[in-house]
């Protein structure tokens, strides 16, 4: 796979894969010196879909994110947005 | 040998009275080895499934006790059956290994159908799985295979040697994957299968190392006379180690306590 991945578009495709409205998923992307973070929100019905019982979706996605990230050499943290 | 049957029910008394009834034993009599709730997705309804001995046949199956376990209703199965995880006096001989029990191979219980075929779970997971591969910049390969209790397992190709990546420490990032598949793809209403990952035969590997585990400690239960304690394993973890000992006539295993903090117990026989 010669192209990078991106991180903002990986979570993206997770949350919209998850919730019942998809349309209202927005990752934003902030830059800083030690990496990027994404803050992730999604719809307030749909909060518990990408949360998950006892945070368990959220880890996931975390544990996903970061696998993803080091591949692509990428520093990235995940915020879900409340 | 000794013989071990898993067991599905809505509750756990429902299917603890299903091994009753197939056993032909009362169900104060089956030792529960491991429980695991395969609830697939929160609002999803919950499948208890139980890892349950298989008691040794023969002069212990008397027609009565027969009868009392199919009779039993299954609330009160529970009250009977639980304390059953600690020892009773009786039930040692109960639990000998039986070459007759493990010959027989019980009869599949009828299918519940659920609408969701085992192979439009698989064409969703791999169509799922493989965005999700190439969101993370992983291409791969998919191979799959369907069992007869609609299980999904997939197999991933990961190209580049990526695998160890995709594994993760300790399979972790596997088991995220796994999880977010069954997140996606299992329905709300209750399916039966699930659908399983793994890349470079790492889940036959973790199971080797728990086998491997399970006979080290065994054998160091052997050489202290008493029993040894294993800690902080999860319920298919637990499941395993039962598994690997339960043809050894030398130990029991025995698992105690409450979820977290449940322990498995291995005990030499005297």
């Amino acid at each position: 796979m010669g192209f990078t991945p991106s991180m903002k578009e990986l979570v993206e495709f997770i949350a919209r894969s998850l919730v019942d409205h998809p349309n209202q998923v927005v990752v934003e992307e902030l830059v800083g010196d030690r990496g990027a973070t994404l803050e992730l929100s999604v719809a307030p019905d749909d909060l518990g879909k990408v949360i998950g019982k006892q945070g368990r979706t959220a880890r996931a996605i975390r544990t996903i994110l970061s696998a993803a990230a080091l591949k692509a050499s990428q520093r990235v943290v995940l915020e879900i947005l409340e | 040998m000794a013989s071990s049957k898993t067991f599905q029910g809505v509750t756990r008394e429902d299917a603890l009275s299903r091994a009753a009834a197939e056993l032909g034993r009362p169900s104060s009599e089956l030792e529960v080895l491991e429980v695991v709730s395969k609830r697939s997705s929160a609002d999803a309804a919950p499948c208890i499934q139980l890892l349950i001995r298989v008691p040794e046949a023969g002069p212990g199956l008397d027609e009565a006790a027969l009868l009392q376990g199919f009779r039993r209703p299954s609330a009160k199965v529970v009250e009977a059956a639980s304390p059953r995880s600690a020892s009773t006096p009786e039930s040692p001989h109960r639990l000998e290994p039986a070459a007759a029990t493990s010959s027989r191979e019980p009869s599949r219980e009828p299918r519940q159908t659920d609408g969701l075929s085992s192979k439009v779970l698989a064409r969703k997971a791999e169509a799922f799985l493989a965005d999700l591969l190439r969101h993370m910049g992983i291409g791969a390969r998919l191979e799959t295979e369907l069992d007869d209790d609609d299980n999904v397992y997939i197999e991933i190709f990961a190209e580049g040697g990526v695998g160890g990546l995709l594994i993760g420490r300790q399979g972790q990032t596997l088991d995220a994957v796994q999880y977010l598949v069954n997140r996606v793809v299992l329905p709300g209403a209750a399916a039966r299968g699930r659908v399983y990952l793994d890349t470079e035969g790492y889940r036959a590997r973790y199971r080797r190392k728990l086998e491997e585990m399970a006979h080290k400690y065994r054998d160091e239960a052997l050489r202290a006379g008493k029993p040894v304690t294993l800690e902080e394993f999860s319920p298919r973890d637990r499941w395993i180690i039962h598994q690997a000992l339960l043809d050894d006539p030398r130990v029991t295993t025995r698992s105690v306590g409450d979820e977290p903090d449940r322990k498995l117990m291995i005990i030499p026989r005297r």
